[in-house]
């Protein structure tokens, strides 16, 4: 018998002792030995869980999806264009990658291969056009990290909910990816970009933008799960970006919001239009806004840039009642009202900030813009007749028995109708920001 | 004639009260956690809260009705005690209390089996997880409530404060409007709804059993009010996570809303995907459940037999248990809706009257003995 003790391996004859203690085997009586042995056996067995069983998934044989573009051809069927990483372009401790072209010392990617190939495949529905995609690929393609859905034109008129089911319904993808609406003449141009300097593959550089997007700009794009909760109920609409790659900068660029009413694309709001979605949806958040001078209001090198820190709103749906003794929609009341600081005062406006005229000036100028900047999104939603504000569900908190009466035709005849008073307020905050930067 | 108890309760089976609580709330929370909040929404929208909140005062009355059962003192089962007056009559309701406890094992052993195949491994066919489960509980089982009272401390401590941060994670993608407004709208409507609840939170009415391995002196009525608050809070919070992120609406057609807001949680790069830390801590958890549920059906048994130990019976209730759940259920929805309708409205009223039976035929015999006697037996040394 091979012996441990008084060399380096002493530890291994420790182990071994112990395991032996553990397990009894200084002779106990046999149903001892069997009731010591009995749970090392059970818990033996609770291990081959961990391989997987028949979910196993060999890494080496799967094809990382990141982005999943979905339309809908003439003909009714879907068509599904799927980009996967490519692991011949990853980059291998020794600086070279296993295809052996390019690479070098210091590491790299291959000069040859870009980020993501391309595959796709068709079908009656998003499923089976997954299906054909992933016969068509070599590897085996995991969804679990899906970080973009790109929804075609076609789609997104004819049924959102369905490109959308699929994805929320798989336990494997997540429902944070992004999801943005993409126009039939920059499909080529968004799919055929497979490489992008900086981030590597269009995926990480679309989620990359959607993140910044999220935290500085007046247009919020959204994840999978803001949406399918919205697509469920009539009282509010949803509104999706719209995705552009900019020529000849080849930048990720919103051009727009699609609104949709239920499951379908409706209308567009243009990105000056849709600046009102985030004032009126609780997004608003640390963005800036330029506000003409009060002094000077037609000159632009005057105009103040202002930056938002924070907005409450608060919208009270007003009630009446008709001859029949039935309750009515009146009106909707919004008060608006946000803190704001001064991100730029250029000196072609000279405000004295410190003179509670002027620093008052500057707030009622900067309402008087938010204003008309809500007042343009609201008129354009509702001429197309979707409600992304959620305006509908003032209406159900305020009186439920009237909402469940008017919430099927909200969007397209009640909302369109119905009359909506804004109130602006805005404060200026944030003093030491006033006078001049630090 | 207490002697022959004594074998029984040694002081190894003893558990201390925070142990105690924590398995009336293992007892009941990993199932409603997962299960409760889509039928609930899907029945009452927004008054489903307050069906909740109403559901928790209900509740008591089934734990009381199992303290009554078994006189109220700890170390003593209703079982053990009613063998002393009447044996046949402790054997067929201990026949039937174990029927109900085994039913109630195949409920959620096909919970557990549906959750882990929908959610981990879907290809895997769903008698492996049954298997897993088997095994797992069967481990549980070897020996007395000691033990899993301790699994039960052990898991609580990680498993609780992680719902916590999960809720607080959850925050900042809360949407308050989903909930209002507040106040319920329709009284009848939670009234009704509120028996389904009641009937998750009334499983601590397994306190007949489960307070004979209290020690000496733990005011089991307290120990038990405390468990019931702290189980509708996590109903409370497992209802409001989905419905302040998805909305009533929504929630009513998920299979596990709470999965799916702890699938929504995010932040940056960072921290995605939490369903698979959340998802094996709650695996240990209904399986804990499923060992306290085997376990006290097993001591039913035994003590109306006027045996000793329980061996081989809460494995061979769970292995029973989990082959029957693989033949009942069909998918996640169904198990959903049969536990509804087959454990609120026919097993659970079976299992409270059951035991109120005991607890009634108890005091007939007591009341017709002539002799003094006493079921709280001196206690032997270690």
């Amino acid at each position: 018998m091979i012996s441990f003790a008084g060399s380096r391996l002493r530890f291994l004859a420790e182990g071994m002792a112990a395991i032996r203690r553990s397990l009894g085997s200084a002779t106990p009586p046999n149903g001892a030995k069997v009731r010591r042995i009995f749970p090392a056996v059970l818990l033996a067995a609770g291990l081959l869980g961990l391989t997987g069983c028949w979910d196993m998934l060999a890494v080496e044989d799967l094809g990382f999806v990141n982005l999943v573009y979905l339309d809908r051809l003439p003909n009714g069927r879907v068509v599904a264009r799927i980009q996967v990483t490519n692991p011949s372009s990853l980059p291998t401790p020794g600086g070279g990658n296993p295809s052996g072209s390019g690479g070098g010392a210091g590491g790299g990617t291959s000069q040859a291969a870009t980020p993501v190939y391309q595959i796709y495949g068709t079908g009656l529905n998003v499923a089976q056009a997954l299906r054909a995609a992933d016969l068509a690929s070599i590897n085996r393609l995991y969804t679990g990290h899906i970080q973009v859905l790109l929804v075609g034109e076609h789609e997104a008129r004819t049924d959102l909910a369905e490109a959308l089911d699929f994805f929320e319904r798989n336990p494997k993808s997540r429902t944070i990816q992004w999801v943005y609406i993409v126009e039939p003449a920059d499909v080529n141009r968004i799919l055929g970009q497979l490489t992008v300097p900086s981030t590597g593959y269009p995926a990480n550089a679309i989620s990359n933008f959607s993140l910044h997007m999220e935290s500085a700009s007046n247009l919020r794009p959204v994840r999978l799960y803001q949406l399918t909760d919205v697509l469920a109920t009539p009282e509010r609409d949803v509104a999706i970006p719209i995705l552009t790659l900019t020529t000849p900068a080849r930048i990720y660029t919103i051009k727009g919001m699609a609104l949709f009413r239920g499951p379908h694309w409706v209308g567009t709001l243009s990105v000056p239009d849709a600046a009102g979605l985030t004032w009126l949806r609780h997004q608003i958040r640390f963005q800036d806004f330029t506000v003409p001078c009060p002094f000077h209001p037609a000159q632009p090198s005057a105009d103040l840039t202002l930056q938002t820190m924070g907005a409450t709103l608060k919208a009270h749906p007003l009630f009446n009642t008709n001859r029949a003794g039935q309750r009515l929609l009146k009106s909707i009341d919004v008060h608006l009202f946000a803190m704001v600081r001064v991100s730029e005062s250029p000196p072609a406006c000279p405000v004295s900030y410190e003179k509670p005229r002027q620093h008052d000036a500057v707030s009622q100028m900067a309402a008087q813009t938010v204003l008309t900047v809500v007042s343009t999104s609201i008129e354009k939603a509702k001429r197309i007749g979707s409600d992304p504000f959620g305006f509908g569900t003032y209406v159900r908190i305020a009186d439920p028995a009237l909402w469940t009466r008017i919430g099927p035709s909200w969007a397209n005849q009640i909302f369109p109708a119905v009359p909506i008073t804004l109130h602006v307020r805005i404060r200026l905050d944030d003093t030491g920001g006033l006078y001049r930067p630090l | 004639m207490s002697g022959r108890l004594t074998g029984v309760y040694t002081r190894y089976t003893q558990v201390s009260t925070l142990q105690f609580i924590l398995v009336l709330m293992v007892l009941v929370f990993p199932t409603e956690m997962f299960t409760l909040p889509a039928p609930l929404a899907l029945k009452a929208g927004l008054n489903a809260p307050w069906a909740v909140l109403v559901a928790g005062l209900e509740a008591l009355l089934p734990f009381v009705v199992g303290l009554w059962a078994s006189q109220g003192r700890s170390a003593v089962s209703l079982y053990a005690s009613l063998r002393l007056v009447s044996p046949p009559t402790a054997l067929l309701l201990a026949l039937v209390f174990v029927g109900c406890v085994w039913a109630l094992n195949v409920l959620v052993m096909a919970e557990y089996a549906e959750i882990v195949h929908g959610f981990l491994l879907p290809r895997t066919p769903l008698a492996i997880p049954v298997f897993f489960g088997i095994t797992l509980v069967a481990f549980m089982t070897q020996s007395t409530l000691e033990p899993i009272a301790r699994m039960t401390e052990i898991v609580s401590v990680i498993g609780l404060p992680i719902l916590a941060l999960v809720f607080l994670l959850a925050m900042p993608y809360m949407d308050v409007h989903w909930v209002e407004p507040i106040w319920p709208q329709q009284p009848g409507l939670m009234l009704k709804t509120s028996i389904l609840p009641a009937s998750y939170l009334g499983e601590v009415v397994l306190v007949a059993v489960l307070g004979s391995h209290v020690a000496p002196g733990t005011r089991l009525l307290r120990a038990g009010i405390i468990a019931t608050v702290f189980n509708t809070v996590i109903l409370l919070v497992s209802l409001y996570l989905p419905l302040l992120l998805f909305g009533p609406v929504h929630t009513s057609v998920l299979s596990s809303p709470m999965l799916a807001a702890v699938r929504a949680i995010h932040y940056g790069y960072v921290l995605e995907r939490l369903d698979t830390v959340v998802l094996p801590i709650w695996i240990v958890l209904i399986c804990l459940k499923m060992a306290i549920v085997a376990f006290t059906g097993a001591e039913a048994l035994v003590n109306a037999a006027g045996h000793r130990k329980t061996k081989w019976l809460p494995s061979a209730l769970v292995g029973s248990a989990g082959i029957a759940s693989l033949y009942e259920f069909q998918s996640l929805p169904s198990t959903i809706h049969v536990i509804g309708v087959m454990w609120s409205q026919w097993v659970f009223p079976i299992l409270v009257v059951s035991v109120a039976a005991g607890g009634l035929a108890l005091r007939l015999g007591e009341a017709r003995s002539t002799r003094p006697w006493s079921t709280a037996g001196p206690r032997p040394t270690p």
